[in-house]
């Protein structure tokens, strides 16, 4: 039976394993990390309760996906436990999961792929909607409440998680179904697959948002609100925009980890991981552009394995438990790099958006198509400039 | 066939991807802001 | 006993949470950032009264003092190597921020590793360890409760008294008022801003060294209270500490009380979601009024019956 959980979960062994979760991490939080940058180094908002936006998507795995398999399989004849009350819903989820529904799932390809995808789209909503109801007390507030407000909501989601039984099976956790119980190999590889190549999506997404004209009035939001709100654009509404947008996106992280344990439970989504950890990634590599994130990554994840991996020469050295070392760690990096490299690693540039040439939209009329404009990968600014002042057309 | 295999080197080139595609843009978009500035104060 | 032992626990409970938000009310007042770390500030109390019982074996009461102390110095180092470089090199608020969150993970980090340590030394246990034992008895009641109150109402005098009748006092309020202006009169404002962070380092040392004594407590415990401070200073209104003793008293009884009565009335399960109530709190005074009992109290006087109230409380013109 153990079989049926996992999709032969531990097929892959020994070094293949640590890259298959390395690479699966990296993918989860520089999913996360992105999703930050995009808050607080574009648009200068302080988001410190991505753990919140995390666990939503891992709550709309645990609390939607799972019953509307249950219901499809039971649709289909196969007989399942009762799962009415909370006692049920914990005690019989492991039979309901494991045997039942996967034994269905492994057969049809089809309603396997349709739940990976609509539990993507749920989680996408449903972070939206958590990013609206997170800006309802304090997108109107300075920065510091911001941080104070996000924070405690992050503690009460996972309060909250941990008490209602029917969300995510209390202090025991539950399955969930393998939505790759079709695939013959191991899950967790075409799993760590699905999340870098989402984190290749999203960043694109970012980018594209970036360096656009929505790009340039984040960053002019970050800078002076008030010039901004003076011409006519409303800050408030922006600002929440862009919250619920990283928050969907943000809540994909959240759904793949579910999947990926195929399990769910409060205290795989504590604050301390989900949002200090993508934090410290963030300055260290630099808030403001992505490079900088992805390097910021690289480096804390490589440090947590190294860390993970020499464990017993760390406990030689040390005179208290190796599990505190981390937090430590974490502690001291963040200061150290807020004190001696404010700007990251990679420092922040100027925003390229193709097609603006400030000085000849100030001086004149004159129309900008960016659509025109070389982009990026050519060779630069220099043709549409010449264009534009009339010489030769080129 | 052995699939995980398969999927295994399909995660590492997407691996290797990301980063490539992201230093690439930002060495681009490096290049052409330098240009871009260089032509406004030669304008 | 003089009253329920609900009440009592209630009473302590709030005058712990008074003391820790005038302190964190005081941070704010002249470093404007919130200080995340301020509970956790609380925890080398906790140990301090700990290792004044099970190392040396003498009242924990004689700890006080030295909880007071060596907070006050930590918080002091915190602010000489951390807060004064970082505003040095022309941090902004938020990274300050940040900052002090770095350092409640960095302390909290180390209040475990240092209990741990202590367990493996002494081979007494660090974790859920209650100090009632050791107390003093008077009226039939525990003597922490009279401590609790005498301490909570002893600072707020001395602090007043301070604020209000000393020369660093209105310094101190000086300089949280405006720096610059501050710095031209002549007020040293490194020196002011030193002394501030060791008094509410000191004074979340006092309510860390008093929580032992009647709640049980581990590393954890002073850092869980951070949300009921920050929600004690906000409802008083984040830059006035006669605000934050109504606050943080209130939170405080209500956190109690509260939890107590829905748990005879709905069920056991509410006691699990207790630390919802102060963030309840701090969303609500968020959403309706922002600087919490001081703008409530601004926008009342500003009305007529606010000024009736004021010409009878003799304050009016």
């Amino acid at each position: 039976m153990l079989d049926l959980i996992g999709g032969l979960a531990w097929a892959v062994e020994g070094n293949a394993r640590l890259i298959v979760d390395i690479a699966m991490f990296f993918g989860l939080l520089v999913i996360v990390a992105m999703a930050i940058n995009f808050q607080y180094g574009n648009a200068g908002i302080p988001n410190m309760g991505c753990a919140v936006q995390v666990i939503i998507g891992g709550f709309t795995v645990s609390a939607i996906t799972t019953r509307l398999t249950f219901w499809a399989v039971a649709q289909a004849g196969v007989e399942l436990l009762p799962y009415d009350n909370d006692f049920d819903w914990v005690y019989n989820n492991m039979v309901n999961v494991s045997v039942l529904s996967n034994g269905y799932l492994k057969d049809n390809a089809t309603l396997c792929i349709s739940l990976l995808l609509f539990s993507i789209a749920m989680c996408i909503l449903l972070g939206a909607v958590i990013g609206w109801i997170i800006a309802i007390p304090a997108i109107r507030l300075r920065a510091t409440y911001l941080m104070v407000t996000l924070i405690t909501m992050a503690d009460a989601s996972q309060i909250i998680g941990r008490n209602v039984v029917g969300i995510s099976g209390g202090t025991l956790g539950m399955f969930v179904p393998n939505v790759f119980a079709f695939y013959p190999g191991d899950r967790t590889v075409i799993m760590a697959a699905l999340t870098l190549f989402i984190g290749l999506i999203s960043f694109f997404i970012f980018k594209t948002m970036l360096n656009s004209p929505y790009g340039r009035l984040m960053r002019s939001i970050r800078e002076n609100e008030v010039t901004v709100g003076s011409v006519g654009k409303d800050v408030v509404s922006i600002r929440r925009n862009i919250l619920m947008f990283s928050s969907g996106i943000t809540a994909t992280a959240g759904c793949l980890l579910a999947f990926y344990y195929s399990f769910v439970v409060e205290a795989n989504y504590q604050r301390a991981y989900w949002t200090y950890w993508p934090w410290l990634m963030l300055m260290m590599g630099g808030p403001g552009n992505n490079a900088g994130t992805f390097l910021g990554t690289t480096l804390v994840v490589a440090l947590r394995r190294i860390i993970i991996v020499y464990k017993w020469v760390f406990d030689r050295m040390l005179f208290f438990p190796i599990a505190y070392f981390e937090r430590l760690l974490l502690g001291i990096l963040l200061l150290v790099v807020m004190i001696y490299r404010p700007n990251g690693i990679i420092p922040e540039k100027l925003l390229y958006i193709p097609g603006i040439n400030y000085r000849q939209l100030i001086r004149e009329e004159v129309p900008v198509d960016w659509r025109s404009a070389p982009k990026a990968s050519k060779a630069g600014g220099g043709g549409i400039l010449d264009r534009l002042r009339g010489k030769r057309g080129s | 066939m052995d699939y995980d295999t398969i999927f295994f080197w399909v995660m590492i080139a997407i691996w290797v991807i990301m980063p490539t595609f992201i230093v690439y843009e930002e060495i681009m978009e490096r290049r052409a802001l330098r240009e871009a500035l260089q032509t406004e104060e030669t304008s | 006993m003089l009253l329920s032992a609900l009440w009592m626990a209630a009473v302590i409970y709030a005058c712990e949470l008074t003391i820790l938000s005038i302190g964190f009310t005081l941070t704010y007042l002249t470093a404007k950032i919130p200080n995340f770390a301020h509970g956790t500030y609380a925890g080398i109390g906790i140990f301090t009264v700990w290792i004044c019982d099970r190392i040396f074996n003498i009242s924990p009461y004689y700890g006080f003092p030295f909880a007071f102390l060596f907070c006050g110095i930590f918080s002091a180092a915190m602010y000489v190597l951390i807060i004064n470089v970082l505003s040095g090199l022309g941090a902004g608020l938020i990274v300050m921020t940040i900052a002090t969150l770095a350092i409640q993970i960095f302390l909290q980090a180390s209040l475990w590793a240092f209990s741990y340590w202590l367990r493996s030394i002494t081979g007494k246990y660090t974790t859920g360890f209650l100090l009632k034992r050791t107390d003093f008895v008077l009226f039939d009641t525990p003597g922490i409760f009279f401590v609790a109150l005498g301490c909570s109402i002893v600072s707020i005098v001395v602090l007043h008294w301070m604020l209000t009748r000393t020369r660093i006092g209105i310094a101190m309020r000086a300089t949280s008022e405006d720096t610059e202006l501050s710095a031209v009169l002549g007020i040293d404002v490194n020196r002011i801003q030193l002394f501030a962070w060791f008094l509410t380092g000191g004074l979340a040392g006092l309510a860390g060294a008093m929580v032992p004594m009647w709640f049980a407590s581990s590393a954890a415990t002073a850092g869980a209270m951070q949300t009921s401070i920050m929600a004690g200073s906000l409802l008083g209104g984040f830059t006035n500490m006669y605000g934050a003793i109504i606050g943080g008293f209130s939170i405080g009884l209500l956190e109690i009380l509260l939890t107590f009565q829905l748990q005879m009335t709905i069920g056991t399960w509410v006691g699990e979601y207790r630390p919802i109530i102060p963030m309840l709190v701090l969303v609500l005074v968020l959403i309706i009024e922002p600087e919490g009992l001081q703008g409530f109290y601004r926008r009342f006087t500003a009305t007529k019956t606010g000024e009736r109230f004021l010409k009878a409380i003799g304050r009016g013109e």
